[in-house]
């Protein structure tokens, strides 16, 4: 039971962007992907999520092809959050959010739909953001709520998930126990205190069971809290594994081209990486 | 429904309404004022509230789907390809010999909806690329169809040389002089359900302001939803302009209003937008009838007057978005 990407290859025109590609994340666990710009990466969670369709292998989630599930039954298996932030008309920041959850109540917010977005809103800290219009918020706020609505699609309430397999209300859908998170850069925006903030809410995610795939440029921040990362470079997985395993410094200036110290954190278990100045572009 | 070259005070309008009932009332009333109420002035007001009606909950189903304020499909050709659509029907039914009757109004009516969803696949497609819309691009192509369409009509009514089909004034501008009975049926049977229609497809609307592949992460069939749209606002374009000819910018200042007075939520925009626009509309009727009485205005002078600024103004606080 995963959500793997077998062997996928997306050419368009003479450019390939995805070159045999395999990863999979399964439940409970945090994958990071990270890789230079052009690497793939936000193709990899397109073609995941099926926006599009690979040219050649496969896609899968629980064993069946992602383009064979039932548009509703997809979405209440995966949320998607895009690096896409613009919001027509004057939505606030609230509504905004509760359109995770249309998979589940189909148009009418439930009183449980709307206590599971009052706490993730809590959870990014946007509560106080609630009464907002989207477009007018930062792009680190705009993130936070965008986060807070992808994770919203495939969340339980605490009640449900303390019932763990316990009957649901009779008018609320029950969510299948197989769900995943596909995040496309969702710290990228934010401050330190607010990344943290994120990976945390994304770490509960997981030990609810949520398999959580995330693009991440921030190695430190990968580092931290995934249990796997997988490196992309021109449309290939370069390396994966544990963090101690992918975070060495030879792997990361061939893929990067730039030289890389990577030490052991001072108080951590986990590497720490650091980007050295260099006057060389960063191409061969 | 008192105001007009033939002056009904209140008093007498219900005197009039219960003497059709079979009642008595202490109100006298004029035979000329009682055929003018029933048969001219009734139909003329639920006629200009039910166009009223579906030009703004049109405009909300288009800027639902564009993702923008700024669609009216009195302005970008969806109203030019009805008036096209009602001026070809009227020359039918004319050659048929059934341009009084039921079948002659659904002729008109039903060619011109055929010809507002023509109208709409063609903006559609140009207007979207990789199925994602430019906005920018749709209002270009939208005013130059519109031009064209109505070069179209122009050409139509021309070579018709017939007095049924109605004057180019008639179809880009507007009027409910000449509205009937029958017109009142046909745009009641099909406005009301097409706005419910429109109302039940709001959270999906609402979850399209987030983005094409968005809406798709979260279950909606986007295609579907563009289509069962698109035909909704073609429906109720069709119809508002077989009854009324083109009316515009009622389609683009009513949703913006009523999103002011109940918030963005489709559902409630669409309702309220609905009742919003059958307001407005009769009260602009009204407005054109007495204004320079007894010669009438053409009502889309009065809604452009007001529209025009309007657009502008909503112009101006969108650039920023517009930019992008």
């Amino acid at each position: 039971m995963t959500y793997a990407a077998e062997g996928v290859s997306v050419r368009i025109g003479g450019a390939t962007l995805l070159d045999d590609a395999s990863l999979e994340v399964g439940p409970g666990e945090i994958v990071a992907v990270a890789g230079p710009n052009g690497a793939g990466k936000t193709t990899l969670i397109g073609v995941l999520a099926g926006d599009r369709r690979a040219g050649h292998g496969a896609v899968r989630l629980g064993g069946r092809a992602v383009a064979d599930w039932p548009r509703l039954e997809l979405a209440r298996r995966r949320a998607v959050m895009s690096t896409d932030r613009t919001v027509a008309f004057a939505y606030t920041a609230l509504e905004v959010a509760l359109m995770g959850r249309l998979p589940l109540h189909g148009g009418d917010p439930t009183d449980e739909d709307r206590q599971v977005i009052g706490d993730l809103l809590v959870a990014v800290d946007c509560a106080h953001l609630a009464a907002r219009v989207f477009a007018t918020l930062s792009t680190g706020e705009r993130q936070r709520v965008s986060l807070a609505r992808a994770i919203a699609q495939v969340s339980d309430t605490i009640d449900a998930a303390e019932q763990a397999g316990g009957q649901a209300s009779e008018e609320h859908v029950v969510l299948p126990d197989e769900r995943y998170l596909l995040l496309d850069e969702p710290t990228s925006s934010l401050d330190p205190a607010h990344q943290h903030l994120a990976m945390r809410l994304l770490r509960r995610e997981a030990q609810a069971g949520r398999g959580v795939l995330a693009v991440l440029h921030d190695l430190n921040l990968a580092a931290a809290y995934a249990d796997r990362i997988v490196l992309m470079a021109r449309g290939r997985v370069v390396a994966s594994g544990s963090p101690a395993e992918v975070l060495r410094a030879d792997l990361l200036e061939s893929v990067f081209e730039i030289p890389m110290l990577v030490i052991p954190h001072p108080h951590l278990s986990h590497p720490l990486v650091i980007a050295e100045p260099t006057t060389s572009p960063p191409w061969r | 429904m008192g105001i007009g070259a033939v002056a009904i005070a209140p008093a007498e309008i219900v005197a009039i309404v219960l003497g059709r009932l079979g009642l008595a009332s202490p109100w006298t009333y004029s035979e000329q004022q009682e055929t003018v109420l029933t048969a001219i002035r009734i139909p003329r007001v639920l006629a200009t509230a039910l166009v009223g009606a579906a030009w703004a909950t049109a405009g909300v189903g288009m800027q639902g789907l564009y993702r923008t304020p700024l669609a009216d499909p009195a302005l970008l050709g969806i109203g030019a390809g009805a008036a096209l659509g009602a001026a070809l029907g009227t020359a039918g039914a004319v050659a048929l010999g059934v341009a009084a009757e039921l079948a002659g109004h659904v002729l008109v009516a039903g060619s011109a909806v055929a010809a507002a969803l023509v109208a709409a696949a063609i903006l559609y497609r140009v207007a979207s690329a990789s199925g994602r819309v430019v906005v920018a691009t749709m209002l270009l192509a939208g005013i130059v169809l519109s031009l064209f369409l109505a070069a179209l009509t122009a050409l139509v009514l021309a070579a018709g040389r017939s007095p049924e089909l109605g004057s180019v004034a008639f179809w880009t501008l507007g009027s409910f002089a000449g509205v009937t009975g029958a017109d009142v049926v046909i745009a009641a049977l099909v406005v009301i359900p097409a706005v419910i229609v429109l109302a039940r497809q709001g959270p999906r609307l609402d979850a399209l302001a987030l983005g094409e592949s968005e809406a798709g992460h979260l279950g909606i069939d986007v295609d579907r939803l563009t289509i069962v749209v698109s035909l909704l606002f073609a429906l109720l374009t069709g119809v508002a302009v077989a009854v009324a000819g083109v009316i515009a910018f009622v389609a683009l200042m009513i949703p913006a209003v009523a999103r002011a007075w109940v918030g963005r939520p489709h559902r409630a925009v669409a309702g309220g937008s609905a009742l919003l626009g059958a307001t407005l509309l009769v009260v602009a009727d009204v407005l054109a009838r007495s204004l320079f009485s007894p010669t009438e205005l053409s009502i889309g002078v009065l809604t452009t007057l007001v529209g025009a600024p309007f657009f502008l103004w909503l112009l101006l606080r969108d650039r920023g978005l517009l930019a992008r």
